[in-house]
Parts: C-alpha cells; structure tokens; sequence
C-alpha cells in the first residue's frame, strides 16, 4: 500500500512537471524564471519524465545500489597508492575502512536492497556482492602489499614453542 | 678436531686494513721480537701531566681519585699534587694510556717506546692502526668533558605539545569545520561558491542507467509477453 | 667517508639512548655498593684518628677510626702479580709494593690519600727481598742462602742509592723461613731447636757485625720447635717461639735483652706516653669472649680485659693499637677476614667492617618465600578435595581473612621481612668468601641477613681461582619446605670434600656439615626433583665413583639415567671427558665414559655453558625475505677456550663448541697471535668470547651464532644425538675499546626481552653492550638489510650512558652474576671485585611496567576534564537546539 501511495505521489509529482516544462518550452524567452528555479532542475526532471515506468526507476534505483561498490573500486585504488606501504596510524585506519565497508555492507545486504523491494533483485544483489568481494580483495591485496598477512613462517614464529630437551649435561672443569 | 683447521674468518672490513698495513705490521711485529728478547733490559717510564676540569667544576681532591691505566692496568701511575704522574717500570713496546676519573672523560692516548728508548705518543686508532696522529710528548691530558651517565628527563613543554603532528593534525580539520561555515554565511561567497558548483556540473551517463534499460528491454518484453498470456487466459 | 662514520655514530649514541635509560635522580634507588679494601695485611693506626691498612688486594685505604668507613683508598697494580711488602706510617704513608723484580716505593699524603712522591727500580733478581725501613733509609736485603746477603739502601724519597749495594758474607743463611728482619737488623736462627744459635746484623749501620748468641743462653733448653718472628710496629723486638709460647728479645748492638713474659706471637706494643705496652690477646677464651691482655713493658704490670666479641671464626689478631692513659684503640682482624675497633677499658667493640666480602668466590640469587598471607592462599590449592562448596568456602575464608589483615593493618610488618614482592625483585643474595664464611644479602639495602662461618674448609682452585660451586637444591617457592642450597668445599688439611647444606633465606644449616671421605672431582644438580620438590646432588669423586646426596634422590636418577650425562675437563690432563649413568644399578651408581676430547698441548684456560635457567623465546631469526632461520638451540652445548703456545704464530686460541651428550665438535675456530684476557659468554645460540689481538694491538670481541636452517629437524624435541647435519655457524669480530674484566649476559625469565653482554672493564666501570650490536650480520644481513638491523661498525662504542654503574667505579672485578626478576623485563646483577655492586637491567626498557614518571594525576584529570566537558556541551547543546526550535 505505501508503495502505491508513493508511486500515485510520483505521478502527480512528474505530471506537473512535465506540464511545466511544457509551459517552459512554450514560454521560455518572453517569461523570466520564477525566484528559486533552476534550468537544469527542470532539465533532469524533464528526462525523468520521459521514463514513466515506475518499475524502470525501482530498477534503476536498484542498479545504481548494485553498482556503487564497483564504482569504489578506481577511488580504492587510489586510496591505496596514497596510502603507502608503510605502518603508520593512518595507513592502517584506511586499511581498515577498505576492510570495513565492504563487510558492513555485505552484512546489511537485505537492509540496503529493502527500499527497492521488487522480485527480481537477485542480479542486483549478485552485483553487489561482487562488487564488495571485489573491494574486500583490494584490502586483502593491500594487506599483503603491507605484509600484514600471515603468511610467511615468520609469521608465526611467536608461536613456535622451544623444544623440550632430551638430555641434560651436567659437571666442569675438575676440581682436583 | 679436524674441525681446528678451520680459521675464523675476519671481517672484510678488517681484512681490507690487513691489506694495506701488512707492511707496517711486519715492521711492528719483528719490533716486538726484539722487545721480548730484551725483556730485562730497558724499563722506561711514561711521564705527563694531567689537567682537571676547569675551575668551578675542579672536583676537590681530584688528585686522589684520579689514576692512569696503561694496557687495562698492567701498568698503573697517580696523579701527584701538581697534576703530573709517572707511570714507571715499563718496557719498550706499544701502549694505550687511559686517565681513570668517575667523574671526567679524557682521551685515550698511544705510547710507543722503541728499544732504544725513544717515545712517541699518538691518538688511539683502533681501526687504522698505522695512521699516526702525534701528540706532544710528555703527554698533556686534558678533559673532554664531564661523563655523561644519566639521560635527561623529557620535560612537559606547551611547545612541544602544539607542533605535535598529531595535535596539528586534529586541530587543524577542527578549524577548518569551525571557520567554513562562518565564511558561507557570507552570501557573496555563496554565490561564487554555487557558481563554481555550476561550472563542475556536468553530464555524466551514468552505468546505472545503461544496465536498467538494457534489462529493462528484456524485462518489458517479459512484461508484455506475461500480459500477452495473462489476456489470452482472460 | 667521514661523514657518513659521523653518522653511523650518532645513529649509535641514538640507539643507546633507546636502551638505556638511568636518569640522575635514580641514582641508589635500584642500586647499591659496598665498598671494602680487602684482606687487611699491615695496618696501623695513626695519630690523626685514622688507621691506614695495605691489604692482599694491593689496596692501600685509610678508614675512619670513628666509624670504620673509607676515608680514602688507592687501588694499586694487580694483586696477582704484586703485593703491598711493606707499610710504614709517619706524616706520610709509605708503601713498597711490587713483585717479580718490579718494585713500587710510594709516598701518600695520610689524609687525602693523594700521592706525594714515588719512584721505581726493577730488579733482574726475581727473589722476594727483604725490606727495612728506618730513618728515611730503604733497605732491600736479598739473602744468597749459604753465602751471603746483598744489602742495597735507598733514600726513601727519592730513590737515591746511597751506598750503593753492599755484601755480608752470611754462611749461616741457610734456610729462609729461619729469618726475619725485625726492626733495623736481619737475624737468623741456625736450626729450629734450642740448641741453635741466634745470628743478627743491623743494616743500617756501615760495620756490618754480626752477633751470635747461642739460644739456649737466651730463653733456656726445653725441647720443642722454635721460631723467630718480628714484634709487629716494634722496633727491633723479636720472638723467639717455642711451642706456642713466645719470649720478647729486645736486639741491641751489644747483647739482646729478654723480657721476662710470656707471649702469644699475636702480641702488637703500643706506645702509651713514655711507656711501651705490649697487647696480647688470649687465644683460649670462650668465642664470644676475648681477652685482652696489656703488659707493661717496662715495669710489667699486667691488665687483663674481657670483652664480648662475637665472632664464631674465632680468633681475634691484633693488627694495630694505640694506647692514651688506659684507653685504648685496637685494631683487630679476625679469621674470617673481617676487621674491627675495640675500645679498652670500655670493651666495646667501635665497628666491624667485613672485609671478607672483598673475596667473593661465589654468587647466588634466591628467592624469598611467600608471605604468610600470600602462602595462606597458595594452600588453598593444596588440599585436592574437588568438592565444590569447600573450595568454595576456603576461597571465601581465605579472602575475609585476607581483608581482617588488611583492615587490621599487620601487613606491614610482616613485608618488611623477608618475604617475596610482587615482582620478585627482593631477593637473597648468597655469597661465599675465599675466608670460608657464607653470608645472605638482602637484594634491597645490602644488608648482611645472616652469616655462617666454615671452619677448616677452603674453596677449589679452579684455573688459579677459588671456586666453591652453589647448587639450589629446592627453592623457596615449595612452603613449608625449607628452601634448602648446597655448597662443595674441600678441607683445608686432607683436601677431601666438605658438603655444606643449609636454608639460604635464614641461613641455618640442614644437617651437619658433611665431610666426605674423598675428594670431589665434579658435581652436578640432577633436573629432576624427587616427591619433596628435592634436586639431587651427583658427586663424582677422585676415583671416579659416583653418588648421589640426598640418598632419597637416587631412584629418581635412576628412573631419568638414560638422560642425565656428564662430564669432566681437566685443567691439569687436558682432557674432555664424557660420561653416561645409563649402567647404574641400585646397588652402585655407575659413569661409564663415552667420549674423549684431547686438547694437545693447548692449555685450558675457560669452559662456559649455557645458565640452566635460561629459556629461548624466540626460535628463529626472521629474514629480510621473511622467512625465518632457525636456531641452533643445543642446551647441551660446552662452549672451550685453550690456548696455546705457538713458535711462529705465539698464541693461538682456539674456541670449540662441543655437545657433551656426544662429544661432537660443533664448532671451532682458531685465532692467531692473540692472548689473554679471555673471556667467554655462551648463551642462546651464540657465542661471545674476547680476546687480546697482538697483531694490531687491541681487544676484540668474536661472536658466533649457531642456525639450524631454514626448517627445523624436529619441532617439539631437542636430542643432541640425532644430528641431521652440523649448524651452520655466522661469525663476525668487532674491536672493543676496552680491557674485560669479566662478562656475562643478562638473563630474564622467560628470554622475551633483549639480551645484553655485561663487561666489567679495568677501568673501573661496567659497560652494556646490546647483543643487537654484536650479532653476526652474515650473508643474509649483509644482502638485505633485515629491519631494526644495525650496520656493521668495527670498533664497538662503549658508551658513558652504557655504564650501569655509573661513576661508582669497581676495581679488580672477579666476576658478576645474573638472576631474572620475575618481571620479564628486569634482570637483577650483581658485581663482584673489591667492591660489591648491585643494580637492575631492563635490556628492553621497562616494557611491562608504567613509567616511573608516568603522570597519573594528569590522566586523571584529563579524564575527569573531558567527562565534565561533554555533559557541559550535552547540555548546551540541548538548549541551544530548543532555542532554534523556537525561532
């Protein structure tokens, strides 16, 4: 029900847009704009208007949902390079929030596909997982580059126990 | 024990100083030969004169506590009255002269006494043995300067406070959000700010865009399909 | 170049700075000293309230006569090669001192210790002379036996030889040990019975008569042997002892005059005005009684004093008096070294100075039981009840009563004892002296806790040095059983072996002291303990028999046989020798040899091992690859340094790491032209020893470190005979600008924290030098820098700020010992020479503890502050949020 409320509100609001902007083509040199308006406003509004399939903008919606982290990607990149390979606070604050964002994301998964609710969301959501596989990947490479991983024997060096001896020696120099 | 062939192998470093001063070693060592065969015959005795700090730190009987080592203490001389020591019975040879204070730092001097009782005294250079710096003999040892022992507490200054990077760091975002909102409310500046805002603008077509209608093309034909069927049901 | 050298230095001075970290206002707040002067052997008290001592230690020292402490003291050449010959107060002191032919003749000013004159004469006869001092005349007389003396005097001042040397035929010189000089004259008995005669000559005097008397004429015939011995500080006064009794001779030109008394030869005159008095102490007095006696010497009035003087190593010898009307000043010295002031009439003795601590021979650090509290709650988990409600229960009493104590405020008392603190850096320090008498340390003040005094027994000579090897059998922390140490001497008289066993926290003995009836040619402390938390003692006697002390501990050696080994170096045969016990039966214990290491002509001159206690934290060696290369970690490592003498080459020292389980060379190395002082550290996997380079003239530091490679045989066990393949050894040498006296490396609980190389240095100081700065960079450091790798220098720095004992210098150090806190960080050292010296290390810094100047009231404030602030703008923001609602 509060879709369909949402989507009749659409309606109006894009039919009185459209009626606008057909004043607006109608009218456009001999009236100045009202106070507060802008052209490009009425411009985008004006495509919009073009699309009046609801279920096209839920869909584009979603899209644009799906594709943000992929988006993120070159921004990533270049977080990385600023960031550098040394080990500082700050480096590790930015690892971290590569780390963060995408499993935050990854766990709040339904909550972000929620407002777009549609049957066919699974692409999206395939996407989305992706995309934020996609960033945790660009953290975990980042790690490494860091050697923050775990992945040499040196790595666990801290935990090798020392080895129980078999013998023991005891005497010195003669004392006679 | 077939293991006792193998010989420790020094350092490049001290290889390469090998090297150079093969000579000159040759010339010490067959000196020193001579020295030991002749163990009874020259003793000499190394004399100088040690100076105390200067005056407001000249520690009070200084003379007493202060005592010169030679080779790590083989060799042992004391400061009389007037500052001058002489360290006796030594025979010819090279030595290493240190002043002892607990409170004083002097510099390490080299003695050398040839067989014919002729010395001469240089800075110590452990590494390149042959480089001779002279210095007069009778020696003259004066302090380098007051023994270091102790680090000096870090005292807490405001100074160091402020130019901490990080104190800088988190203060200067602070005033950048606290004085940037001041200069928007000046509506000029809005103005030119919204302009720049307008002159970035620029269209971009977004990836959302492209992928929505190119399913949504698939999808609407579904659509019309599934109404197709849905009327043909009717 | 030069600058890049700059460089690396001050890059040095920074890291030192990351190490060490004594700030002035520390001085004596972890650390103390004791100072001593040593074992005193001429002293005398001087007018000006001073008694001036020359010691064995080759110290000459003036100490207070009010309250015994130093006043000033000279540290004079080695005491190995010279000793103080003579001590002559006046205005000045003089000493002669020397050995060898080199002799030393000093004037000191008596009351800054300063030196006013000295001069020097080397003699080609090695002999040990006779020395006179009368009159500002040295005399030096060296005896030819059977022929004649040489007599060569001296003006005392400045060496200036007077009559150039004279000779006295003396055929009646024929033996030594029959003369003596007393006062101005040289006499000689002819034969150690009372039918001999009595030879005497004054050496000052230019005729050079010699006198004969027979000594039956002078103290009669009885049989019995006789001696001569000078009266101490007489002039020209001479015993003549005879079975323990002395007669006082008086020798003058013409006939000597004998007094009528009868002496100990302990007797000491003291001047009284005019009058001579002879003090005398009586030897057969109850031990805590000493009775002095003072005779007249003139009118022979006696006086007889009795004083409480405790002392059970008995015998008080009077070294020095002084007498003013009836009061007088001794000074006296006991068996066990120490020395002390009576007061007469008053008997009371001033101070005691224990000198024997000036002669330590052995160290050991032990910990202090729990408080009575702490141990209460520890017993909690004794009982294994299992039930859960009396646990429950206990843990409740035990927590009220823990609460009543502390709300009663009793716990003071009972800290301030001997009982262990939270960090275990209150501890008892154990030493032994070469004097026989054992003494606890409190680690905090240096307080003497308890002493205990071994009569007829003296340590080993090990190397030409006393040893008397420690062993903690049980430590403190088993209560109520008596924590409980055992000590290995050997008897004066039959050399057999003295086994000592006591409580090091109160000192009591266990036990008697046990004589054994062999000699002890080595002993070890088995690793395993028996029901009682016991370690047993395995002694292997001359003849190669093996037991074990206490009896209780022998089947627990039996269970472990197939694992203990031992094994034996002999400093004389020059010859490592192995042993297993694995064919010990019940009935005898049994060490079979397994292996043979002969050392040539090379002499023995150190065998280290690692400290038992010592644990390995890190395994490995991370790479700059990050790959990790593992530690040769043998706990059953010898480290061997021999020298010997070479024709072209004049000494080679030669260092072996050996496995004394198999016998296998592990390492070995071969230095040329180089000498002693050597001085061995093996620890971890490395090792390092110095060495005196005769080739440039300078000392040296080597160091070897021991990998197993890049994969480790076997992970969880340590076998000495499965030996895949031999370690791969890295090496480096570094100069050191310094002479070592001794070195050892600090050791902490469980080895997280950095190792550093303790060096006392001749120079009085003893210096830190990070093991970080001594590591073999090898291959793989020199490829690719590893992080936190410090380059290569040649010469090591030796850093004033490195100095842990800042300008408290030690001379003559013999040794320091090590014991870990129980705060990983902190390792406890104690030095040991002339001196004692105690003070703590943080190699690593104190990582586990707050910063002494940590500021806990600013934290708190700035706490306090910024909770105050938020709930200040919480609420100004809530208003002003209001009033923009309102608007």
């Amino acid at each position: 029900m509060a879709t369909n409320k949402l989507q009749s509100k659409r309606f109006k609001w894009s039919l009185d847009s459209s009626k606008c902007s057909k004043l607006s083509s109608i009218n456009e040199s001999a009236l100045p704009a009202p106070p507060a308006y802008s052209t490009s406003g009425v411009l985008s509004s004006g495509e919009v208007a073009k699309k009046t399939d609801a279920s096209h903008l839920i869909m584009k919606k979603s899209w644009e949902v799906a594709l943000a982290p992929i988006k993120q990607v070159p921004m990533n990149l270049f977080i990385m390079y600023m960031a550098g390979n040394s080990i500082s606070i700050f480096p590790i604050m930015m690892v971290g929030m590569l780390f963060m964002r995408p499993i935050q994301a990854l766990f709040q998964l339904n909550g972000t596909f929620k407002t777009v609710e549609n049957s066919s969301v699974i692409g999206q959501k395939i996407v989305y997982i992706f995309g934020n596989l996609v960033n945790i990947g660009l953290a975990l490479y980042k790690c490494q580059s860091m050697g923050l991983l775990p992945t040499h024997s040196s790595d666990w060096l801290a935990f090798v126990e020392p080895r129980v001896r078999q013998e023991y020696i005891g005497g010195g120099i003669m004392f006679s | 024990m077939v293991m006792h062939k193998m010989t420790f192998a020094m350092n490049k470093h001290l290889l390469i100083f090998n090297l150079i001063f093969v000579t000159y070693l040759k010339v010490v060592s067959s000196e020193n030969s001579i020295e030991e065969d002749n163990d009874t015959q020259g003793r000499y005795l190394i004399e100088g004169k040690v100076f105390p700090a200067d005056h407001p730190f000249t520690p009070p009987n200084w003379q007493a506590s202060t005592q010169l080592h030679v080779n790590g203490g083989e060799y042992i001389g004391f400061v009389k009255e007037d500052g001058s020591f002489i360290v006796h019975n030594i025979p010819s040879g090279s030595y290493i002269l240190e002043v002892l204070h607990p409170e004083f730092s002097y510099e390490q001097v080299r003695v050398e006494i040839n067989s014919k009782g002729k010395f001469r005294a240089r800075k110590v250079n452990h590494i390149q043995t042959s480089a001779v710096v002279q210095v007069p003999y009778p020696l003259k040892l004066k302090p380098l300067g007051k023994t270091r022992y102790f680090q000096i507490r870090e005292q807490w200054r405001i100074t160091d406070f402020l130019f901490n990077p990080m104190i800088l760091m988190m203060f200067l975002p602070l005033l950048l959000i606290m004085i940037l909102p001041k200069m928007l409310n000046d509506p000029e500046t809005k103005r030119e700010m919204e302009q720049i805002g307008s002159l970035t603008k620029f269209e971009m077509p977004e990836v959302s865009d492209y992928v929505t209608n190119f399913l949504a093309g698939t999808s609407q034909t579904q659509h019309a399909k599934k109404n197709a069927k849905n009327k043909k049901r009717q | 170049m030069i600058a890049t050298k700059n460089f690396k230095y001050i890059f040095l001075i920074y890291l030192f700075n990351i190490s060490y970290c004594l700030y002035e206002d520390q001085i004596g707040k972890f650390d103390w000293k004791l100072n001593y002067v040593g074992n005193v052997k001429f002293g005398t008290i001087d007018s000006t309230k001073r008694v001036i001592v020359a010691t064995e230690e080759n110290v000459i020292a003036s100490l207070s006569l009010k309250n015994g402490q130093i006043l000033w003291r000279q540290v004079l050449e080695n005491p190995a090669l010279n000793q103080i010959e003579l001590l002559h107060v006046d205005k000045e002191v003089i000493t002669v001192s020397g050995g060898k032919g080199t002799w030393y003749v000093r004037g000191w000013d008596s009351s800054s210790g300063s030196l006013l004159w000295e001069w020097s004469f080397y003699m080609e006869n090695k002999q040990r002379p006779y020395w006179i001092l009368s009159k500002g005349q040295l005399v030096h007389i060296i005896p030819v036996l059977g022929s004649h003396i040489e007599i060569t005097s001296y003006d005392v001042h400045n060496g200036r030889n007077n009559g150039k040397t004279m000779k006295i035929s003396t055929p009646w010189v024929t033996d030594l040990s029959k003369c003596q000089t007393a006062g101005v004259y040289w006499t000689c008995i002819s034969t150690n019975d009372s039918s001999g005669q009595l030879f005497y000559t004054d050496m000052l005097s230019s005729a050079n008569q010699v006198r004969t008397f027979p000594i039956q004429s002078l103290i009669g015939s009885a049989p019995g042997h006789i001696e001569i011995k000078p009266l101490e500080s007489g002039d020209s006064n001479l015993f003549l002892i005879r079975n323990n009794v002395a007669r006082l001779l008086k020798l003058q030109p013409e006939a000597p005059h004998v007094y009528p008394y009868s002496l100990s030869d302990k007797a000491v005159t003291a001047f009284n005005g005019d009058q001579t008095l002879l003090l005398q102490t009586i030897q057969n007095s109850p031990t805590n009684k000493l009775t002095i006696q003072t005779i007249e010497l003139q009118e022979g009035t006696e006086n007889v004093f009795e004083m409480d003087y405790t002392n059970e190593a008995g015998v008080a010898n009077i070294v020095s008096a002084v007498c003013k009307g009836t009061a007088c000043r001794i000074f006296v010295k006991s068996n066990d070294n120490s020395v002390s002031l009576l007061q007469l009439p008053g008997g009371k003795v001033s101070w005691t100075r224990e000198e024997g601590l000036s002669q330590v021979v052995a160290v050991e650090f032990f910990e202090l039981p729990l408080s009575e509290l702490d141990a209460s709650i520890e017993h909690e988990f004794d009982s294994i009840s299992g039930d859960i409600f009396s646990t429950f229960y206990n843990r409740i009493f035990s927590q009220i009563r823990q609460l009543l104590v502390v709300l009663s405020g009793q716990q003071g008392d009972s800290n301030i004892g001997m009982v262990r603190d939270e960090f275990g850096l209150h501890k008892i320090i154990v030493v032994v002296t070469a004097s026989g008498r054992l003494y606890g340390l409190d680690s905090m003040s240096g307080n003497i806790v308890w002493s205990q005094y071994l009569k007829g027994v003296e340590g080993f000579s090990v190397l030409g040095k006393l040893s008397v090897p420690l062993f903690v059998q049980r430590s403190a922390r088993y209560s109520p059983l008596m924590a409980q140490c055992a000590a290995l001497m050997k008897d004066k008289i039959t050399g057999h072996g003295v086994m000592y066993t006591f409580d090091p926290i109160t000192g009591q003995s266990i036990g008697n002291i046990e004589r054994l009836p062999y000699q002890i040619e080595q002993a070890m402390l088995l690793p395993y303990e028996d029901d009682k938390h016991m370690k047993g003692l395995l002694i292997m006697s001359d003849n190669y028999e093996v037991m074990v002390y206490p009896s209780s501990a022998k089947p627990v050696l039996l269970k472990h046989a197939s694992s203990i080994f031992f094994y034996t170096a002999g400093s004389k045969s020059k010859i490592l020798q192995g042993y297993n016990l694995v064919h010990s039966t019940t009935d005898s214990l049994k060490a079979t040899p397994t292996w043979t290491l002969n050392l040539g002509p090379a002499d023995l001159i150190a065998v280290n091992v690692r400290p038992s206690s010592e644990r390995v934290h890190s395994q490995g060696r991370v790479l700059a690859d990050r790959s990790v290369l593992y530690k040769y970690v043998n706990p059953n490592l010898l480290a061997i340094a021999t020298l010997m003498d070479d024709p072209i080459h004049k000494q080679v020292l030669s260092i072996y790491l050996v496995d004394g389980v198999t016998g296998l060379v592990v390492y070995s190395a071969a230095h040329k032209r180089v000498g002693k002082p050597v001085h061995l550290v093996h620890s971890e996997n490395w090792l390092v020893y110095s060495y005196y380079n005769a080739r440039f003239r300078r000392m040296e530091l080597a160091t070897v470190e021991l990998y197993e490679g890049p994969t480790q045989s076997n992970s969880t066990s340590f076998s000495s005979h499965a030996v895949s393949q031999l370690p791969h050894p890295q090496t480096q040498a570094y100069i050191f600008p310094g002479t070592p006296l001794a070195m050892l490396a600090t050791l902490t609980e469980r080895g997280i924290t950095n190792k550093h190389i303790l060096i006392a240095l001749s120079s009085g100081a003893v210096t830190e030098v990070p093991w970080a700065f001594l590591e073999p960079r090898g291959p793989h450091g020199t490829m690719n820098m590893e992080e936190g790798y410090i380059p290569y220098i040649p010469e090591l720095p030796i850093p004033a700020e490195a100095t842990i004992n800042y300008n408290q210098s030690i001379p003559q150090v013999r040794g320091i010992q090590v014991a870990p806190a129980r705060l990983e960080s902190t390792c406890l050292v104690l030095v040991y020479g002339l001196d004692l010296f105690y003070t703590r290390v943080t190699p690593s810094k104190t990582f586990d503890l707050l910063k002494e100047d940590f500021d806990h009231w600013l934290i708190a404030i700035v706490l306090i502050g910024l909770i105050v602030a938020s709930y200040i703008t919480k609420r100004l923001a809530s208003r002003k949020a209001l009033k923009l609602a309102w608007k």
